[in-house]
């Protein structure tokens, strides 16, 4: 190996077989991963990955090591690294989607369908324009064929999208953060469903913002205190018992303006670090499973930052 | 030379770095307001004077104190008199909207200059605007897939930026031979500070996001 830089972080971990994110405390020049446990077994399989600065996301420069121990060079294109470095967060391609279902979940066609848990923003929903500018966490996939909406509900919808797009979004590193509503129960006590799976903690007090359109009046402005949560709901301190029904607005309703519902984080509890508003940026790499080893496998990983010459 | 020039450099990228933190918290956590009042036909529309004034409604109704003083009218041509104002805090993409914003009033037309800040570039009814190239745009997040710009309306004590303690700006320079660098051949020089940005009341801090014309 002929880099020069200075180590910036270095360590080892026990792969689970899917990718891997490791945090570093500055933009690498250089990355390198070792499988500890398959190197010189003959595995027929990676056994080293190296990223430098500048190569395309997904990308790597592999060494395999052959059933009878023959070492080449391969590459990988799109399950090697991917630099992150949350000051320059970019979105994805834009993606024609064909559908979208009125139903519980919402689940939208497209040829080209992101992975599950990934975030997509919708827009240029035909005929479903109550949701055109929204975030969603993506359920199951149906690879090249659809995918869902997770935490959408939108069988009350008087009509199914008939186009639209997506694209894959990058969620911002201050967390918990303001988040859209998809649905509040009225209910003692309600409980709220957010559109992306909101990083909330019980505890945690928030704004309730809900415009007009959106029914449900009486809880718009209201201070909570969060009692309980799931992934994608909020139970709150709130009886909404007597509430009018929360709705989206028609598509027609929509296209001539409107503003989402959503919370907003106004105070924390004070006995869970990870309650308070903070920020969660960090540079880093994400290692694809071309380079992370396979389940049990002992990975050991240095960065380098070095002068460029 | 070099080493005043970089330190030049350094302080400019701390500096907007430290706005980003905040702007960036800003976005993520204030309460959010569409601009619909506009003709695009996109969600958010582009600004018009119907939002910007809902927005300063609504923060007068959660009692939110404004920032300036009125600017009193004065007998020179041209000029009008300036409103007591929340101020916000926009991209500088967004101007040539704001100058077609009913009532606008571009700094030079204020009947005096004395308060006038740098990036200051005029008035709305009860609104005063400041620019910068780093403002807040969430790209392609419009209904139709348009870069929605933010517009933070900010009443007196919203927010506020604490600096962590023994942990304020410091600029680093390191000399020949410090670190791995036996043959004297490395300088470096650096920053880092720590800070935390937060929305001290809810209520008195609005988002007006828009799109553009």
């Amino acid at each position: 190996m002929s880099v020069q830089g200075d180590v910036i972080a270095r360590g080892s971990f026990v792969s689970t077989g899917a990718a891997q994110t490791i945090e570093l405390p500055t933009k690498p020049d250089y990355f390198i991963i070792t499988n500890r446990s398959l190197w010189g077994t003959n595995p027929n399989a990676n056994v080293r990955g190296e990223w430098y600065t500048g190569m395309a996301a997904g990308t790597a420069l592999n060494t395999l090591e052959s059933g009878a121990g023959v070492l080449t060079a391969g590459v990988s294109t799109t399950a090697g690294f991917t630099e992150i470095d949350y000051s320059n967060l970019t979105d994805g391609a834009e993606v024609a989607i064909t559908a979208i279902t009125a139903a519980n979940p919402g689940v939208a066609s497209a040829a080209t369908t992101p992975l599950a848990g990934d975030i997509v923003r919708i827009t240029d929903s035909t005929a479903m324009l109550q949701i055109a500018g929204m975030e969603f966490t993506v359920g199951v996939v149906n690879a090249g064929v659809n995918f869902q909406l997770a935490y959408l509900n939108s069988a009350g919808f008087a009509a199914a999208a008939t186009a639209g797009n997506y694209r894959i979004i990058r969620d911002p590193a201050f967390l918990p953060r303001r988040r859209y509503i998809t649905a509040i129960t009225a209910a003692n006590p309600a409980v709220i469903t957010t559109s992306i799976a909101h990083g909330y903690v019980a505890g945690d007090k928030i704004r309730i913002n809900v415009p007009a359109a959106f029914g449900m009046p009486q809880i718009d402005g209201l201070l909570a205190t969060i009692t309980a949560v799931t992934a994608s709901t909020i139970t709150t301190d709130i009886n909404s018992t007597a509430f009018t029904a929360f709705a989206f607005p028609t598509s027609a309703v929509a296209a001539a303006g409107v503003s989402f519902p959503h919370i907003l984080p106004v105070g924390e509890i004070s006995t869970i670090l990870t309650g308070a508003v903070r920020d969660d940026a960090f540079y880093g790499i994400n290692i694809g499973t071309d380079c992370v080893g396979a389940n049990t496998n002992v990975m050991d990983w240095v960065a380098l930052r070095g002068v460029t010459i | 030379m070099v080493l005043n020039e970089t330190a030049s450099l350094l302080a400019q990228s701390l500096r907007e770095t430290d706005d980003q933190l905040t702007r960036d918290m800003l976005a993520a956590t204030a309460a959010i307001v569409n601009c619909v009042n506009g003709v695009s036909g996109d969600n958010p529309t582009e600004l018009t004077r119907a939002d910007v004034d809902a927005v300063i409604f609504a923060l007068i109704g959660n009692s939110a104190r404004m920032i300036s003083d009125n600017i009193e009218g004065q007998d020179k041509f041209g000029t009008a008199p300036v409103r007591e104002a929340y101020w916000v805090m926009a991209h500088s993409d967004v101007l040539a909207d704001l100058e077609n914003v009913d009532g606008f009033i571009n700094t030079s037309q204020y009947p005096a200059q004395m308060n006038v800040l740098h990036a200051e570039w005029g008035s709305v009814g009860n609104s005063r605007w400041l620019y910068s190239p780093i403002g807040s745009i969430d790209t392609n997040a419009s209904a139709l897939g348009n870069d929605v710009y933010d517009c933070f309306f900010t009443g007196r004590e919203a927010y506020a930026t604490i600096d962590q303690d023994g942990a304020s700006a410091q600029f680093i320079y390191q000399g020949l031979g410090s670190g791995n660098d036996p043959l004297l051949q490395r300088q470096t020089a650096g920053y880092k500070f720590a800070t935390v940005p937060r929305i001290l009341n809810d209520a008195w801090l609005i988002d007006l996001r828009t799109s553009l014309a």
